[in-house]
Parts: structure tokens; C-alpha cells; sequence
């Protein structure tokens, strides 16, 4: 109560001579109104001034609308006919398929070494994949990244039993020399996600996948290690079967493709379990895979642009 | 209560993957088809019920256990085991009895094993069920049906299942393969590219000429 008392007896104080002023403000205005009264000239003058700084604010703003609505539309003709470049070409019918890759076999050769990234995604994708896998030789694919989403322990596990088994006709100085690379990136979507925090996860999922196209952790590898890998940072092909984490991966893909980094093809092999219906992955990778294989002749009916060989898995 | 308990004689391998399915299990676990399967020489059944217990553990009612008894046959289930074992599992046992999951699906396959799929009904999402049609479609599995489970054990004993192609996996890396050779070929046009771009930049060249053949290039000044 003591505390209380003082302070609203500020406080009135300081209201009163709020009211008091107002008497002085009116009289400013009328003094002012009276000096512009004084020239009646100027007064005249002063409008058409006013009239010309309008037109000349106007037209300088008009002319800044127009400059930026050009450039956005010269930028979107830049984008989109940078898409359009990068976007693969799929030949829609099966036979122009077949001789185009026969005359480009003849005269290719195979290269070296190469490096390929697998996206691996929950159980029955993994098992697929490794499936899908089991008869790569590492002579040919000499680099190689698995990719799995953070916490599948699963997949990481199957991933090193799959890499044990891969080299264990190879001796221990080439394993030594060329290895492989298993990153964890952060998951795009939980099962049960709130949809309202799937954009920053899906966000950051995309910043990992991105690190891991640019080679981010050859930095922190051995020396013999990092040798090896130092040229061969961007994968030349990205294989994936399904998990929402490809589709981001691939969207990293066509991010470092639109500035010309890197040449990367993507393969993407449809499960098994779809035969007449396309997974949503399936369906937003359609268009941006250089590659895309179902394993039922009634999805390549269905989705023009997808290739049926028979059975993948085996 | 291990679901190998004997190493001789046959098994069956019940599977309902990660979900619950306890139709399966229901169908499975009755004393008619438990003297079925004992009758046909099968003298243990392995199940994995996954979220299912209280149905497994429900289906052992006094009828059972004492057609059980009878028989000899060994009941033994678990909720879930890694992968790799449950493949080791579907290689011992000779009759399969599963959900539609690819998986289990194709580890039968694999080894050649005689399979009855069952769709499970109740999940939202059904391309199990159609690979499960498609699948007996082509004879590679029976589609069980739950109603007339009897008569499909029956004819899973002289079924001739169609053998899965196991080429699938060369097919794919020659795809692969292919598509590398590509990559390295869109990598060679864009150093050629730049190659050509930076010799334009200079100049004061206007045509390259080879000095020496194979050796080293350099320009022609005017």
C-alpha cells in the first residue's frame, strides 16, 4: 500500500500537464497556418511542385516494378531452361531404348573406377537393396556410400555384413586402399510425424544429403583414405528403391546439377511388393530419373517412361 | 518352447512380419489343423506371432494341448527376430505360412520352399494383397485363403511351384554398369567442354595445332 500510493501520485502528476499543454499545440498550428496563408503565390506554386515530385515518384516506381518483374521473369526463363537441360531425356517407347544403349555400349568402355551411392532405407528397402546388389563386383564399382537414415541401426548393420561379404575375395591392401563410406543423415519424415515440422526436417535431411554429394567428410578421413577419395567426391550414380530420404537425395542431386557440379545419374528400381500401384516416392522420382525400373509389366503400362526388365530382385 | 527344437523332421515356419495378424495365427493354432499338418509328417511348427501374444498365447486352449500331446508335435513361438534369422528359420523349415511381405516372400523363393501367402485384410495400405494375387497368378506361392485353410495345406503338398528366376541381380548391375559408363561420358563432354572454353578465352590464339603428335599442343600466334 505505501509503494502503491506514490506511484499513482506520479502518475496523475504526470497526466496533468498532458491536458495543459493542448491549449499551446492548437495555438502553434494557427500560427503556422497563418505564415502558409501569408504568399498566396507560393502556396499555388508549391502544389504543382508537390504534383511534379508525384508523377516523377510515380513513374520512378512504375520503372522499378516493371526492372524487377523483368528480371524475375528473365530469371525463371533462366531457371526453367536450366531444368530443362538437366532434366534426363527417357526415351518414352522400349525399342528406341534398346539400340540407343547398344551403339553407346560400342563405344564406351568401362571405366576403372567409379563410385556409386545407395540410399538405404527402412527394412524391407534395405533388404531389396542389398538384394538388388548382390552381384556388383568391386573391381568395377570401386567407391562406394551407403546413405541410411539416423537411428536405423538395422540397415547400418546389413550395410557391413553386405561389405563383408563383398570383399572377402579381395585382399587386405585393396580394402585398405579403397573401402567404403557409411554416413548417417538426418531422417526426412518419422512415422507419426507431426506434417506441420515435416518441412524443417525434410530441410535438414536435404542439407545432410547435400554434404554427403560434396564428399563433406573426406576432410575428416586417414590420409590413405582421403587419397582415395579426394577426386572421386560426387557420385557418378545414385542408386535408390523407395525411402523418402531418396527423394531428397535426388533433389540434392539436381540442386548441385543446376550449377554444373557434378554429372550424377540416378537409377531408381520400384519394390517388388508394388505391381499395380506406384509408391509416392515412385511417383515424384518418375520424371527426374535417368533410370527407372519396375519389376511388374503392368506399372510400365500404367507409368509411361518407367522400364520393366522382369524381376531385379532375386 | 524354442521353435527348433528337433533337428530331424519336417517344420513348419508361421510368419506374420512386424504387424499383427492374428487371423493367422488363429487359423493356424486349432487342433484340426495341427492333426492336419502332424498327419502330413511335419513335427514341429515354429511361429513368429510379432504384436500378436495374447492371441498366441490365447490359442492354447485344452483341446490344443492335449491334440499336441497326442501328435508330438512341438509348438514353439517368439515375437521377433533379426532378419538373417529369420531367413536361417525359412531355410530349415519346409512349409512356409506367411503374411504378403516381399521379404519373407522372396527368402522362400530362394530356397525353394513350398509358401502359402495370406494377405492380411486388415492393414490400410493393400499392394501386399495384390503381389500375394499376382504372385499365385504366376505359381511362384499358393494364395491362402483363412476359410479353407485345410485345403490349402493340402495343396501345398503337391504343388508344383514355378522356380523365381535368379538372373535378377545381373540384369540390374549390367543396367548399373551401363549407366556409369554414361556418367563417365557426360563427365569426359564437360571437361572437353571447359577444355575448349578456356581455349577460346585466350586471345591470342586462333587455331590449336599438335607440335608434337601425342605429346603436348600449343598455338599458332598471328
Amino acid at each position: 500500500m505505501d509503494l502503491g500510493s506514490p506511484s499513482m501520485a506520479v502518475c496523475s502528476g504526470k497526466s496533468f500537464p498532458v491536458i495543459s499543454t493542448s491549449p499551446v499545440q492548437s495555438f502553434k498550428i494557427q500560427k503556422r497556418v497563418v505564415v502558409e496563408q501569408h504568399p498566396p503565390n507560393d502556396r499555388r506554386r508549391d502544389g504543382y511542385r508537390h504534383k511534379k515530385a508525384h508523377r516523377g515518384f510515380l513513374l520512378s516506381t512504375m520503372s522499378f516494378i516493371v526492372a524487377i518483374f523483368l528480371s524475375l521473369l528473365l530469371i525463371f526463363i533462366f531457371v526453367s531452361l536450366r531444368i530443362y537441360f538437366i532434366l534426363p531425356t527417357r526415351p518414352s517407347t522400349a525399342p528406341q531404348t534398346s539400340i540407343l544403349q547398344s551403339s553407346r555400349i560400342v563405344e564406351l568402355t568401362t571405366p576403372a573406377n567409379s563410385h556409386v551411392l545407395m540410399i538405404l532405407g527402412s527394412g524391407g528397402h534395405t533388404a531389396e537393396m542389398f538384394s538388388l546388389l548382390s552381384s556388383i563386383s568391386p573391381d568395377t564399382i570401386t567407391h562406394r556410400t551407403y546413405v541410411f537414415s539416423s537411428g536405423d541401426i538395422h540397415s547400418a548393420r546389413s550395410a557391413q555384413s553386405f561389405e563383408a561379404s563383398l570383399i572377402g575375395g579381395i585382399t587386405k591392401k585393396a580394402n585398405e586402399k579403397i573401402g567404403y563410406r557409411l554416413l548417417e543423415i538426418p531422417r526426412a519424415r518419422r512415422v507419426r510425424q507431426s506434417w506441420l515440422t515435416t518441412p524443417w526436417s525434410c530441410l535438414m535431411c536435404l542439407i545432410g544429403c547435400m554434404n554427403v554429394l560434396r564428399g563433406g567428410d573426406v576432410e575428416g578421413m586417414g590420409v590413405q583414405m582421403r587419397k582415395c577419395w579426394e577426386g572421386r567426391r560426387f557420385p557418378d550414380v545414385v542408386v535408390c528403391n523407395g525411402p523418402a530420404t531418396a527423394v531428397m537425395m535426388v533433389l540434392a542431386c539436381y540442386i548441385y546439377k543446376f550449377f554444373g557440379r557434378c554429372s550424377t545419374r540416378i537409377i531408381y528400381v520400384e519394390s517388388f511388393a508394388r505391381v499395380t500401384t506406384m509408391s509416392l516416392s515412385g511417383k515424384l522420382l518418375l520424371p527426374l530419373a535417368h533410370r527407372f525400373l519396375v519389376q511388374w509389366p503392368q506399372l510400365a503400362e500404367k507409368y509411361p517412361g518407367a522400364e520393366h526388365l522382369g524381376f531385379l530382385v532375386s | 518352447m524354442s521353435p527348433r527344437d528337433a533337428n530331424t523332421g519336417r517344420g513348419v515356419f508361421v510368419t506374420v512380419g512386424t504387424t499383427a495378424f492374428d487371423g493367422l495365427i488363429k487359423a493356424v493354432l486349432v487342433p484340426e489343423v495341427v492333426l492336419q499338418l502332424s498327419g502330413l509328417g511335419y513335427t514341429h511348427i515354429g511361429v513368429q506371432y510379432g504384436r500378436g501374444k495374447d492371441v498366441y498365447d490365447a490359442s492354447f486352449t485344452p483341446e490344443l494341448s492335449s491334440t499336441v500331446k497326442e501328435t508330438g508335435i512341438s509348438i514353439g513361438g517368439f515375437e521377433y527376430e533379426e532378419s538373417s534369422r529369420i531367413t536361417e528359420l525359412i531355410q530349415e523349415a519346409d512349409l512356409i505360412i506367411s503374411h504378403a511381405g516381399s521379404g519373407t516372400i522372396l527368402d522362400a523363393l530362394r530356397y525353394q520352399k513350398a509358401i502359402i501367402v495370406v494377405p492380411n485384410e486388415s492393414l490400410m495400405d493393400n499392394h501386399q494383397a495384390e503381389l500375394a494375387k499376382e504372385m499365385s497368378k504366376q505359381k511362384y506361392v499358393i494364395r491362402g485363403n483363412l476359410d479353407q485353410f485345410a485345403a490349402n495345406i493340402e495343396l501345398a503338398q503337391t504343388y508344383k511351384f514355378r522356380h523365381f528366376p535368379r538372373s535378377g541381380s545381373k540384369k540390374f548391375v549390367e543396367v548399373l554398369e551401363d549407366e556409369i559408363e554414361k556418367a563417365e561420358k557426360d563427365k569426359i563432354d564437360k571437361s572437353y567442354k571447359k577444355a575448349t572454353y578456356r581455349r577460346r578465352k585466350r586471345k591470342d590464339c586462333v587455331e590449336w595445332v599438335e607440335i608434337e603428335p601425342g605429346k603436348s599442343c600449343g598455338c599458332s600466334i598471328t
